[in-house]
Parts: structure tokens; sequence; C-alpha cells
């Protein structure tokens, strides 16, 4: 209530103030004297006949040292010459002025794609393309373990109470890569018919295929997994939609599927026989489907003003096959037979209501409603869980949660001259969840944005916000510490501001600063997040040195901090915990075009430097983590020099080095915890190199 | 609502009214007389040429500063298209059919021949860096023809309000509009969005640096009803686009999960694994107690160099037996294990 007033008091200040404003809503040019009838334009370069272009290259890659990161998403993963191709083909009938564009983008990579259209402007669209996507991870992860689904380990395996007393743990286990490969097809239609009205239809189909890290425990006894991942994703959606000059409507509908190949991951316990089951089973991600449909109406009611509603509803549906609570033979059945599935469904839905007003010359209002809610209609089922596979626990019943929201905004835009703006907004967000400690959250949010545009291209903005979330009583009513506020849901006082500069030291030269700052703390949390601080400040730069020698830089620092207080008795605090992510970035690129036959040159830097630091104090006692570390260096050069008639020939070198640091995982072995089996992982430390000679040819 | 939880601060609520007389004193003397109330004035007075782009172009050609040519192999210089500014003039209703003065406005006085010594030649509408008038109208004349299908939500949307002008990413004299192009649309969007070009470099990020995922594959950047001008309506409906096997229901579910995944992620680039906020247990311990899991150094120096190096610490942390955080759907699934 209070924000509304101040909101409302700033806003008849400034109208009263009579901002001076050369307002300038949507202009209606006035085309009555038009007389354009005789227009030939024979000066015109217009394009005759089929204009075509196809550019075919073919790519030699040499790499050396590669690692999984380095690899990630490209799928260089491996020491090795590689060919690769590219092409695009581009045709125009200047006649219909149909379009044909194809376009493959490394097709000899892991990270392929393809596109092709053909476009009839102001009739139709039709696209294909296919792409992939790979993730590697880790090629150095070792595991004993063999199997996809049930995983085994081998027939001369020791069991011992710990990892210690495994003695074929170490020489069993050999190296494994662990990554996902994506691939997608995608469709789509749109065509336009009768002036005002659009159809379009699209379907998708991916496609995600390999292995993943987790995990699977037997009470305070773990094991790290190779989890298979086969999932397959099919997304139909249509859309209508009408267009006149003052409004407009759209109606879509998405459906999509998603299955799981594999439903569950069975493996050995590789602990002491006798005293455990023999081996353990969780789920995998279960098959499911959702739906969805949308409406969406704008209205323009007089000009410059836009009335605008969208509405969304839609189901998630999920009834997988529901595994036996355990799949030790000891365990007794539970009492209550379980239904075949879950039969769950979640009816979501989303609205949005936006009025933008202009009051006057000078002042624009804009009226936000949203509203967004996930209803879980699932039956709570009475279950009584199999602990780690070897006994009953406490009988329970499922707790399906829903959550809802709604958001109201008011904000208003005053034109205090053609070149300056200022916002000022209001909003209430609330939060609303069934189940949890914390029934509701409402924050009350309060911005102010003032924007200057200078002559000579200077940019000013600054913006500063303060949101303060209350939280409804607590209930206590899990078996968390009842000081534990989670952070989510708890009340918070945060504050944030913003300042940037854009601005041109000269002709060709051109700057840019940007600082901002946001604040979290959370008062009522006496265990959990104390408060969180995340400091960002980052310059631009861009120079064009002659005509064709162009230079730009970017240097960037990133801080996240935030402190926890924790209790190791279940009682009050007793340790404090703080951690601290910082990130530097630092690029630069250099560009020389056709500076010898029309060759060009650019050398690109990138420099990253993260770091992590941890600590908690116990008992007044500090301890500090080691810190975390990662550097990354990259330096790519790329040299084009045109020859002969429609080739060019191209030379890449890049060079990668990365260097890390990480606690959570240098030193331990496979068989370091006593009581997990891990993968032995090592932070990644490589200095790879690429190589790649490109001919191009076009047509 | 007064604060169950915790004694709220005073507000600050006198900072509106700092920064809105601050706005009043930086604000620069009118600007009534500049560009933009004179070609107003153009646009609205409507004096057209006659003779249409024959005129423009025989200033505005190959040696002018700025080429204009390659205009002619966009779409918007195809004169089979109806709907474009280059449309035959007896097939369309303007602004199609207006040629160059379809975008840049009526050629009025610019087009004299001969100016006295003392005169300067009236000012065209120009775009982006050149733009010589307010962004809103800059982006009227665009939104003339093209307010349809996916700029419907255009107006108050946040590039909307931020001020910035379509001619600021698109290109319209090009070949090739990058910010199109899917090799090059993330570097487009970087040069304002410095904070993700360097997210993108860090520990771990999605794939946006060899343009394996780009920008349009999550946002709409001409507006949508989602937040942060996410494609969907919600952050999740956005992520299960590709990660849809997390979007349950489950049997067991975690509720931050199925109520927003940046609550853990920072979904542009992280310094943590998995796109993480913070690492488990930091980031498990935000929300719950560390009581019967001993995950302090200081109790037994549990590092990987001590002599009791904890399962609860390192590895993956509290995910070493609690795997499924994003839901379960097994029977005996309850903290999220199986």
């Amino acid at each position: 209530m209070k924000a509304l007033l101040t909101f409302c008091t700033v806003c008849m200040l400034a109208f009263v103030a009579g901002a001076q404003a050369a307002a300038v809503r949507s202009v209606e040019p006035n085309y009555e004297k038009v007389k354009n009838s005789r227009w030939r334009c024979r000066s015109c370069p217009y394009e005759l006949g089929q204009g075509s272009r196809f550019d075919l290259s073919a790519t030699l890659l040499q790499t050396d040292d590669v690692d999984a990161r380095f690899g990630r998403d490209n799928g260089l993963t491996d020491d090795d010459s590689t060919f690769d191709a590219s092409a695009t083909y581009f045709r125009r009938d200047a006649e219909t002025g149909r379009v044909i564009g194809l376009i493959g983008r490394d097709l000899g990579l892991d990270s392929g794609r393809l596109d092709l259209s053909l476009v009839r402007p102001n009739r139709f669209r039709a696209s294909v393309s296919w792409s992939e996507i790979p993730r590697n991870e880790w090629l150095n992860a070792r595991t004993a373990m063999t199997g996809t689904t049930n995983l085994r380990f081998p027939t001369n395996w020791t069991s011992a109470p710990n990892t210690q007393g495994m003695t074929q743990l170490v020489p069993g286990s050999r190296p494994t890569k662990i990554g996902t490969e994506r691939r997608k097809a995608e469709a789509t239609l749109a065509y336009r018919f009768g002036g005002n009205w659009t159809v379009e239809a699209g379907y998708a189909r991916e496609t995600k295929e390999g292995r993943a890290l987790s995990s699977g425990d037997f009470l305070y006894q773990t094991t790290g997994l190779l989890t298979p991942i086969d999932h397959t994703t099919e997304t139909l959606s249509a859309a209508l939609q009408y267009t006149s000059g003052r409004w407009s409507a759209g109606l879509h509908m998405r459906e999509s599927e998603f299955e799981n190949a594999n439903r569950s991951l069975t493996w050995q316990n590789p602990y002491t026989e006798g005293t455990g089951p023999g081996e353990g089973r969780k789920a995998l991600a279960p098959d499911n489907e959702a739906s969805e449909w949308g409406l969406t109406l704008r209205v323009s009611p007089f000009p410059g003003s836009v009335l605008r509603a969208h509405g969304r509803w839609g189901e998630l549906r999920q009834n997988d096959q529901f595994l036996p609570p355990s799949v030790n033979p000891a365990v007794a059945a539970p009492p209550m037979p379980l239904p075949p599935g879950l039969d769950g469904t979640v009816d979501t839905s989303a609205a949005n209501l936006q009025w933008v007003i202009p009051l006057g010359r000078h002042v624009a209002l804009r009226l936000t409603s949203l509203d967004r809610e996930r209803d879980n209609n699932t039956r709570s089922l009475p279950l009584t869980p199999v602990l780690g596979d070897r006994f009953p626990s406490l009988a329970l019943q499922s707790r399906h949660y829903s959550y809802k929201r709604d958001r109201t905004a008011a904000a208003a835009t005053f034109r205090l001259s053609s070149k300056t703006r200022l916002e000022i907004g209001v909003a209430e967000d609330e939060r609303r969840r069934t189940l949890l400690e914390v029934e509701s959250n409402t924050e009350d949010q309060q911005w102010a944005m003032l924007r200057v545009r200078l002559p000579r291209a200077l940019r000013l903005s600054l913006r500063y916000q303060e949101n303060d979330r209350d939280a409804s009583g607590f209930r206590n009513i899990t078996s968390n510490n009842p000081l534990t506020r989670r952070y989510f849901m708890t009340a918070r006082e945060q504050t944030s501001w913003k300042a940037s500069l854009s601005a041109p030291l000269g002709p060709a030269i051109h700057t840019g600063f940007s600082v901002d700052r946001r604040h979290s703390d959370y008062p009522a949390s006496v265990l959990g997040v104390q408060s969180e601080t995340d400091d960002n400040w980052s310059t631009d730069l861009t120079w064009q040195i002659a005509k064709h020698i162009h230079l730009s830089a970017h240097r960037s620092k990133h801080r996240v901090r935030s402190r926890t207080a924790g209790s190791s008795t279940a009682g009050n605090a007793d340790w404090q915990g703080g951690t601290e992510d910082v990130v530097r970035t630092s690029t630069a690129e250099l560009s020389i075009n056709e500076f010898w036959r029309g060759a060009s040159l650019s050398v690109t830097f990138d420099h990253s430097d993260g770091s992590g630091r941890y600590d908690t104090e116990f008992n007044s006692l500090l301890s500090v983590f080691p810190e975390l570390v990662s550097k990354h260096r990259a330096m790519d050069l790329r040299l084009s020099v045109p020859f002969g008639e429609g080739y060019l020939a191209s030379l890449r070198h890049y060079t990668e080095r990365y260097e890390s640091a990480d606690w959570q995982l240098d030193g331990v072995a496979v068989n370091t915890l006593p009581g997990m089996i891990t993968f032995g992982l090592l932070s990644p430390n490589y200095d790879a190199r690429l190589v790649a000679i490109t001919i191009t040819r076009k047509l | 609502m007064r604060s169950i939880e915790g004694q709220r601060p005073q507000r600050r609520t006198a900072l509106s009214l700092v920064l809105a007389l601050l706005a009043f004193i930086v604000a620069p003397p009118s600007m009534a007389a500049d560009a933009t109330a004179v070609l107003t004035q153009k646009l609205l007075d409507g004096n057209y040429s006659r003779r249409g782009a024959d005129i423009c172009l025989r200033c505005h050609d190959d040696t002018f500063p700025f080429p204009t040519a390659m205009v002619f192999h966009t779409v918007h210089g195809q004169p089979t298209h109806p709907e474009a500014p280059f449309a035959p003039p007896a097939d369309s209703t303007p602004p199609a059919g207006l040629q160059c003065e379809a975008c840049h406005g009526p050629i009025d006085e610019h087009g004299k021949q001969i100016l006295a010594d003392d005169e300067t030649r009236q000012e065209m509408l120009a775009y982006g860096s050149r733009g010589n008038v307010e962004t809103s109208l800059q982006n009227g004349m665009c939104l003339n023809c093209h307010e349809h299908y996916r700029r419907l939500h255009w107006e108050g949307s946040a590039h909307e309000t931020a001020g910035l002008a379509c001619a600021d990413c698109h290109q319209i004299h090009a070949f090739v509009d990058k910010v199109r192009r899917i090799g090059e649309q993330v570097d487009r969007c970087t040069g304002c969005h410095t904070d993700v070009a360097a997210d993108m470099l860090k520990r771990l990020a999605h794939p946006l640096r060899d343009s394996q995922l780009i920008c349009v594959n999550c946002h709409e950047p001409h507006g949508d009803v989602g937040d942060h001008l996410t494609k969907h309506a919600t952050v999740n409906d956005t992520c299960y686009t590709c990660h849809a096997e997390k979007r349950g229901p489950m049997l067991f579910e975690h509720p931050p999960a199925s109520e927003d995944c940046t609550i853990c992620h920072e979904p542009h680039g992280s310094n943590q694994p998995a796109l993480l906020a913070r690492r488990p247990p930091q980031l498990c311990q935000g929300c719950h107690s560390s009581a019967g899991h001993r995950s302090l150094p200081q109790l037994t120096d549990q590092l990987p160099a001590g002599t009791s190096v904890s399962q609860f610490l390192v590895g993956k942390g509290c995910l070493n037996c609690h795997a499924e955080v994003h839901g379960s759907n097994h029977p005996s699934g309850d903290r999220l294990r199986r």
C-alpha cells in the first residue's frame, strides 16, 4: 500500500511539474498526398532472373591434447585428424520472390547442423532442420562396473565393509567416457492467407543418448553409477493468428511426449554381503506427456494504447508403471498394494494482462497482471518406503505440491525530454504453496530507472530496485530443524542497483561501462542462508583504428558471496559458512579486413579466471577449504585469403589452455571415501590445439 | 502486509523521488526543435517525392559513405513482395511501394538540388547508430508493417522500455541480417548483455560459445508473455523444452525444482558444476539442516588430505546419496535416493 502511495505521488509530481517533452507515440504517417503511380525506379539495381549463391567448404582439422571440456560442445574429444564440411546455398527467384536456402554447418563433426528453408514472402515459409548437440562430460571417469541398466562388478569381486577392503576396486576400474549426444529434427510450416490470417504448424523430435553420472546408496554406503540416457521427446505445435490494423488474436496448441527407453537402473551391492541386499534398484525418469492451449488477444483501443491478454492452459500427465518398493526379496511386501502407476496430473495455467496507456503527451502507464499456477491433482498414496533396499521405514503419504503466483505491477514512463526517460514502478508479487512450511510469500517491489540519451551517442542508464518479501507464519510440518528457513520462501529484503554509461571517445572509438549490485538479507533465518551479494562490473571498448582495422575488448568481474548458518546438532546455530565465487573475464578481438588481395585476419583472445572460496567456522575455529580454481585461456587466429576464381583458403589456429583445481574431485580416488565408490574424477587440465585448413568454393 | 517472520527495516522510498528530481536536473534543455519534432511533422505533412528512389539514388550510390544498393538483395528491395517498400505501386498500399520513403519518411525538401550558403540539408529519418530521432519513432516506422507475428508483445516489453531501436539489432541494408544468423546471433546479443558473454566462458555453461544453442532457443527478444523474455510462460516451461524428463509429475517431488529451476541453477553459466548457484553441500544447506551429516571440515579434517574423508562433503556432496534431486517416481524415493 505504501509502495502504491509512493508510486502515485511521484506520478502526480511529475505530471504536475509538466515534464517538457516532445512525446512521440506511434505516428500515423500521412499518405494522402502520395502520387507514386508513375514511380518506376529505373536506377534501382533489382535482382533479375534467378540469383543464387553457393558456398561449399571442406576443412581438415587436427586436434592435440584434447579433453572432455575442450570438446564438450563441439565433439572434438580425440587427438586426431578430422574432416569437416559446410555448405550454404541460397537462390531467389526474382519473378516470384521465392527463396530457397540451405545451410549446413560442421557436417563432419558431432555438432553438425543442417537447415533447409523455402520461403515465399507474404505467403508461406517451410523449413526443415536437423542438428546434433554433443555434451561430453568426462573422458576419464573410472568404474569397475559393466552393463547398461544392470550394473555388475567383475566375477572376482571382493566385497568388503568399506572401499579399502575391496581389493579388486582399483585394478578392476577402467576409464570410461561420460556424455550425451542430442539429435534434433524439426519441421515448421507457416502459411498466410486472406491477407490477415496466418497458420503455423511444427513438429520436433529430439533424442538424447549416452550416459550420465549418478549414484545409488545402501543407507550410508553408496556407489557412483553410470546412468543410461536414452530419451526421446516429440513435440507437435500449431498456431492460428489474425492481425488487422487495430487488433490481433492468436490461438496456439502444443502436445509433447517424453519417452525414456529405460525404466530402472539395477546395480550390484559392492559392500559386504550378508548384512545387506545383493543389489539395489532405482527408478529412472518416467515417461510423461504435456499439453498446452493458449489464446492471445491484442487490441489498440486508441492510438498509442495497447491492451494485451494472454491465457495458457496446460496439463502434465505421468502414469509410468511403478517399480516394487524394493528389489530385495528379503524385504516383506508393503501391507497395502500400490496402484500400477501414479496416474498423476498437474494442471498448469498462465495468464497475462497488460495495458499500455499514454497519459497525455508526457507519460505512459503500463499496468500488468500476471498469474501462474501449477495445480497438482495427483492423489496422495499411502506408502511404506524401503530404506536402502534394506528395511521398511515408517508409513507415509505421498505429497503433491501445488504452486500459485500472482504479480500485479504498475509502471509509469515519463518523457522528460525527447532524450530522457524516467520510469518508476511498483509491483506486488504473491506466491502460494501447498504442503510446505511457509504457505505464502508477498513481495513488494519498487523501482526507478532513468535513461538519458545525450547528444553524440552518449547514453546513461541508472536503475534502483527494492524488494521486500514477507512470509506467512512458519509451520513445523517436516523433519527439518525448525529453526531453518528455506531461502526460496522465507522473508527477504533485497536491494539492487545498476548504472551503465555508453559513450564515444572520438569519431571511431566507443566505450561502455556497467556496474551492478544485488544484495539480499534473510532476517528470519536463524539457520539457512543469511545473506547473498552479487556484484558485477564490466567495461568494453570498440575502436575502428582504420577503415579495415577494428579492435574490440571487454573486461568484467563477477562476484557472488553468501553466508549460511547451520547446526550440527539439530539445535541452535553452531556454525557459519561462507562462499565467494569470483570470475574475471577478458576478451579482445583484432580484425583486419582486405589488407592484401582481399585477405582478412582476425585474432581473438579469451581469458576467464574463476575462483571459489569456501570456509566454515565451528566453535570459533575457522577452516578454509582449498580454493576452487579455473583458468581458461584461448587464442583464436583466423586468416582467409581469396585465390583463383571464387576460391577462398582459410587457416585457423586455435589454442586453449585450461587449468583447474577442485577440492571435491582432486585427491578423491575410486577408493578414497570409505563409504563411497567414486569415479576418480580429476579437474580438467589441458593445453589443447586445433589447426584447421578450409577451402571454400564460391559458385 | 507486515512481516510475520521478522521486522522490516525502514523503506527508502524517498529514493524514487530523488531519482525523479535528478532526472529533471540532468535532463537537457527542451528538444522540441530537434530532428524528432521536425521529422514527425514531415511524416504528418506527407510531402512525398514525385519520382521515388530514382531521386535518392542520384546521391546515395556506391560512392556514398553508407551504400544503399545492398537493400535490393534483401526482402525489402524485392519488387515481387506486395508488402515491401519496393513493391509495384499499382499492386500495393502505402507504406508498401513507397520505396526509400517508406522507411525514411517523405523527402519533402531533402532532395533540393541547390542549397543556400548557410542552409543545411533537411534531415531524413535515420536508424540505429545513425539514428536522429527517438527510438519510438524509429520503431513505429518498422511496426507500420511488422506489427504481427512475434511483435505482438513489443510494447511494454523489456527491450522496448529499455529504449532499444529495431535497428540496434537488425541490419536492413545488408545481405544477411546477422542477428538472424545462427552463427552470429550470440555475438550480437552479448554486445549489450556482456554479463552473459562472461557467463559463456565460465567453468560450466550452456553451449552458446559454439552456437549449438542460440539466444532465441530460449528467449523471444520482441517480448513475450514469459518472465525474462522467455519463449514460454515460465522459466520451467522453457527449460522443459530440452529437459522434458524433469517436468513430471513424480511420486516424490522436490518443491523448488517444480517451482523454479533458477532457485538452484544459473542458466547462462556458473563457476559450479551443473550450472548450480553454489555447490553442494553449501547449496543444499541453504534449506536443509546438516545435522547427522558430518560435512564440517573442522570436525575431523574431512577433506581429501585428511584422515577421515567425508562422503557428505566431497564428490557430489549431498548428491552422493540423494541423487534424484529433480524428483523420484520410485515408491521408496521419499528421500530422493531411489
